[in-house]
């Protein structure tokens, strides 16, 4: 049952991240050629793509980190971890989720009021508001906390799961 | 203090947590230590790490080894590096040999390079009667090539963190690499001739040429985008995505490998390795800035000058160090953690900057092949069926030729000190 609507929640963290990703990858792809191609081609240079192009880039490389998490891409060493006894593993796996969650938190929360606080900057060339820019950090930890609370709600349903299994028997 | 950011590191990996959060969680544990009150500052320096135009080349890069790898590219320069030197014993070797290079000179990620080159040449070499481990390992140790010349997505982050010029780097990168690539070659032709790898192809002019000029969009690309950055008509950022501009041109016009449906799980896998190596980039300035208020490298520069004065001893050392946190972390990771803590100190020996990031990306690089972390020993094991574990005996010859490699780099200054000599 938790399983069934983690995996959904999970499926759509994956795709909103990446349709953020991507589109972002594109748009700085493109506005990083469009500086060349304008100081080359027409001998002048916007000051815009540039700065649009590192905004895209804080926002590629955390959407991207989500990705990474949802294929389960964050590289990890399990060769100690596999060499603890097997009743243990799981609680293991429990507490390190459990920090890995404590870190995002601090950078969700932390992250939310320094967005508020540089809401009322502009950026130097578009004149956007700083606060879309660093609202990223959030929004990423954000998704990444949930995912991982659904893992860890997974692993506490399969413990209490296999554990009523073995009493039955 | 230095006890609790490198014990709690350590920890943190033994219960699998992973690297990223490993060294987030840790510098974490130190501030609070401290009775740090401001933690706003690690969320403002995750943002303010990625604001930089530099290290945008990184994802522009990993996209364009992602293009060129589904687009057909690795193909045509197989076929070429085929023609060019098939005749040869064991020639399919040495055309893989030769192929990674090509395909290093245009793509700065290696794990691109194995899958591109091995998914065409591994089922070759076993159909023309190599021996599986023996093409498996020709592959994934000769795709480290592409990790040491340029473009190089290892540079970048070095010459990123230590504050090093990226084109100087690069270009201290293409001497390495061919010496990488020639030895390899020389090891593969000797095992070649004692199996008696022979080849039926005879060498013809007309089917080089041929090659050549089918080949050719896409060799022209390491020129235009090493030469670009050279003569300074653009930075490695622009270059790069110069290079993704026309690397889709040719793929989709002239190749017609890549599809437009093809494109968003391109994207995804590109967005996926951008993400992982990122993440870590988030939080390595917070990292730095515990290590500088620590005076961590000041305390190992200064143990170093006092004890050990000598410059070789210490590079032997990093060597040793950088193999040894290769075999657990990916090249990236390693480069990312190992520059902040050890750049400072090999600049108190007076070693040149860009000397020194060779040593180190060459070690590190290695990591790339030894287990129980090597990625594209796995890619390359994936594409051959042959197990990890019975690849790692045939692997040892390379592994000993890519260490004597690294020494002959950080022994012999020249080599890497030479071609950046003109560009100060």
């Amino acid at each position: 049952m938790a399983k069934k609507y983690g995996e959904k929640i999970q499926q759509f963290l994956l795709y909103i991240s990446w349709s953020l990703a991507g589109t972002f990858l594109v748009i700085m792809t493109f506005s990083v050629f469009l500086q060349v191609f304008t100081r080359y081609i027409f001998h002048f240079s916007y000051s815009w793509p540039e700065e649009l192009a590192r905004f895209s880039f804080i926002w590629t490389s955390l959407t991207g980190a989500c990705i990474a998490l949802e294929l389960k891409k964050l590289h990890d060493i399990d060769i100690v971890f596999n060499l603890f006894p097997k009743a243990l593993k799981p609680f293991i796996s429990i507490f390190s989720h459990i920090l890995i969650c404590a870190i995002l938190t601090v950078l969700v929360i932390y992250g939310l009021q320094l967005t508020v606080l540089v809401h009322p900057q502009l950026s130097p060339a578009m004149e956007i508001r700083m606060s879309y820019v660093y609202f990223a950090v959030p929004f990423a930890a954000g998704l990444m906390l949930i995912s991982y609370i659904c893992e860890i709600i997974y692993q506490i349903s399969d413990l209490m799961f296999s554990n009523t299994k073995r009493e039955t028997v | 203090m230095t006890l609790l950011l490198f014990g709690s590191f350590i920890f943190f990996i033994i219960i699998r947590v992973p690297v990223v959060y490993s060294l987030a969680l840790s510098c974490l544990s130190v501030l609070l230590w401290k009775g740090e009150t401001t933690l706003m500052l690690i969320a403002q320096r995750t943002a303010t790490s990625l604001d930089s135009f530099p290290l945008l080349a990184v994802p522009l890069f990993i996209l364009m080894g992602e293009i060129l790898n589904r687009g057909g590219c690795g193909e045509k320069l197989v076929a070429f590096s085929q023609r060019l030197v098939g005749g040869m014993t064991g020639g399919l070797a040495h055309a893989n040999i030769i192929a990674s290079m090509f395909f290093g000179g245009i793509s700065g990620v290696a794990t691109a390079d194995t899958a591109a080159i091995g998914s065409v040449l591994i089922p070759t070499m076993i159909k023309s009667g190599y021996d599986p481990k023996f093409s498996t390992v020709v592959t994934v140790t000769s795709s480290i090539i592409g990790i040491i010349v340029p473009p190089s997505i290892d540079m970048i982050l070095y010459g990123w963190i230590s504050g090093t010029s990226i084109v100087e780097l690069f270009a201290g990168g293409i001497l390495p690499g061919i010496l990488v690539g020639l030895s390899l070659m020389a090891l593969s032709h000797w095992i070649s001739f004692k199996r008696g790898y022979r080849s039926k192809e005879k060498f013809s002019l007309h089917k080089l040429s041929k090659a050549f000029v089918v080949a050719l969009p896409a060799l022209v690309m390491p020129i235009l985008i090493v030469g670009g950055m050279f003569t300074g008509i653009f930075t490695a950022t622009e270059g790069a995505s110069v290079a993704v501009v026309y690397g889709i041109i040719i793929s989709i016009l002239f190749y017609r490998g890549l599809r437009v449906r093809d494109i968003p799980s391109l994207i995804l896998n590109a967005c996926t390795t951008v993400g992982s190596i990122m993440l870590l980039i988030a939080f390595c300035k917070t990292f730095g800035w515990i290590l500088t208020a620590e005076r961590i490298p000041h305390a190992i520069s200064e143990f170093f000058l006092s004890n050990l004065p000598y410059q070789s001893l210490f590079l032997l050392n990093v060597i040793l160090l950088s193999l040894i946190v290769g075999t657990f972390l990916t090249p990236a990771a390693a480069t990312i953690i190992l520059t902040p803590i050890l750049a400072p100190v090999a600049n108190s020996f007076g070693i040149d900057p860009v000397h020194f990031g060779l040593v180190l990306v060459c070690s590190v690089a290695i990591g790339h092949v030894t287990p129980p972390v090597a990625l594209t020993l796995y890619i390359g094991a994936g594409i051959s069926g042959v197990s990890v574990s019975e690849l790692i005996k045939p692997l040892m010859p390379f592994l000993l030729i890519l260490i004597v490699v690294t020494l002959v780099v950080a022994y012999f200054p020249p080599l890497t000190l030479f071609l950046p000599g003109f560009f100060r």
